[in-house]
């Protein structure tokens, strides 16, 4: 046991002292999103030591475009003199920067992709920055919903999330992509309600959206209008009335009417549907002639209703005698 | 003709005296090159050509300082010896050739990179020689 735990530490001390301890670059990125050519770029990143940094800057032929550093020797970090665009990227294309320690070679280095497009100049992810969809929602009135949007490559770190054009009082956290709404009363209404997100995802110069629709399900029932009462249709009048004996003759029944007034005022109380006894009865009523009422002009009177001129009796001139 | 550098903590601040103008801009760009790098493990295998200009003396040395860090640092370029011109006319402008070879950090002993000239504590004077003094942000 013992002899076997004495080769795996002499082991271990050989492995120590033959692995070199040098520093290296773990990460690099531009220090902003894009770079336009009046300005100058500058590169930011990490390594596992401290050690000058050198960062060179190739086309994608290799040929040598420029030279950066940072001379300063901070510990696990570096950040380099900020150079203008235009001293180094005269060509539109692809670029390749290495960034290096003292102690190491340029091929051992650290490469991110540059792209240079004649007036920025920005960093070619490696990955592609994509939502995941998201799918419709559906929430009532004062109850929360959330959810956690992700993007498809989970090897991208760092992406912020956003909500665009939100006035709802939904948020969502920029670096896990939690969202949280709780729709209050007014965005209820008396049927199902759609409210339309779009959610933003950013990493570097890359940005992807998707939209989603949260339904806030029906809050209120509108009051019902009470339905209008049906006229009733009017009932056929029986003609002729109930209480006529068809044997007898009709006349008789109106005769009554117009000769007693107990008759006359039981089958007005009684009948009040038919506009008169002729009616009741099945007799078609007699036309009264109404007189027509005015004064007949002068030289006029009246004669069966009619103004008629009279006619004055002709008296001869004295003469007509002789 | 000299070159000195005075202590400074984080900046380089360079005396140069020469006995003429030519040799003081000669002085100041071996200067520049041995701060940046081993000049003497240069080789001259390619030249390149550059210019500064400046509408007086003082604008000349900061154009000349920028030049020779932009060939060391953004072209790569090694730097073993320049040959130039001064011209003047309205201004100053001086045409140069640089002779030595793409750079290699480790053979060439890469020390540091000269962030940028300044015109702080810049000194330039022309009497019997030539004195001038200047500071690079390191």
């Amino acid at each position: 046991m013992y002899t076997r735990l004495t080769v795996i530490a002499v082991f271990l001390l050989f492995t120590l002292m033959m692995v070199p301890a040098y520093a290296s670059v773990t990460s690099m990125s531009l220090e902003k999103n894009f770079y336009t050519t009046n300005e100058s770029f500058k590169f930011i990143g990490t390594q596992d030591g401290k050690d000058i940094v050198f960062i060179i800057i190739r086309n994608v032929g290799g040929n040598f475009e420029g030279m950066l550093s940072d001379p300063r020797q901070i510990q696990g970090e570096f950040d380099a003199i900020p150079r203008p665009v235009s001293d180094y990227f005269k060509n539109n294309g692809i670029y390749n920067a290495t960034a290096f320690t003292d102690d190491e070679k340029e091929e051992d280095g650290f490469t991110i992709k540059l792209e240079f497009d004649g007036y920025k100049l920005f960093e070619v992810p490696d990955a592609v920055l994509q939502l995941n969809v998201i799918t419709d929602k559906t929430v009532e009135v004062d109850k929360t919903i959330t959810f956690t949007v992700s993007i498809t490559d989970s090897s991208i770190e760092n992406a912020v999330f956003s909500l665009q054009n939100n006035s709802t009082g939904a948020t969502i956290d920029p670096s896990s992509g939690q969202f949280v709404w709780t729709p209050s009363k007014s965005y209820g209404n008396t049927q199902d309600q759609k409210y339309y997100f779009d959610i933003i995802v950013t990493h570097g110069a890359q940005e992807d959206k998707k939209n989603f629709i949260i339904t806030v399900m029906q809050a209120y029932v509108e009051p019902e209008e009470p339905e209008p009462t049906p006229e009733p249709e009017p009932e056929e009048l029986e003609i002729p009335a109930p209480f006529v004996d068809e044997s007898k003759d009709p006349q008789g029944y109106v005769d009554r009417y117009n000769s007693e007034a107990s008759y006359k005022k039981w089958f007005d109380d009684t009948y009040p549907e038919y506009d008169s006894i002729y009616e009741a009865v099945g007799l078609e009523e007699p036309k009264i002639k109404e007189k027509k009422f005015g004064i007949c002009g002068p030289g006029t009177k009246l004669v069966d209703d009619i103004c008629t001129i009279i006619q004055k009796p002709i008296v001869k001139p004295w003469w007509q005698f002789w | 003709m000299s070159y000195r550098f005075l202590d400074h903590a984080t900046d380089a601040i360079i005396e140069v005296t020469a006995k003429d103008l030519k040799e003081a801009f000669s002085v100041t760009a071996d200067a520049v090159i041995n701060l940046t790098l081993d000049q003497d493990k240069v080789e001259e295998k390619d030249q390149k050509e550059f210019s500064a200009n400046g509408k007086d003396l003082r604008y000349l040395l900061f154009s000349w300082l920028e030049e020779i860090t932009f060939v060391l640092i953004t072209q790569g370029f090694a730097i073993k010896r320049v040959e130039f011109d001064i011209e003047k006319k309205e201004g100053y402008k001086i045409i140069a050739k640089a002779y030595g070879e793409p750079l290699d950090l480790h053979k060439h002993n890469f020390k540091v990179e000269i962030k940028a000239p300044t015109f702080y504590e810049m000194k330039i004077k022309q009497d019997e020689g030539v004195f001038m003094k200047f500071l690079l942000d390191l």
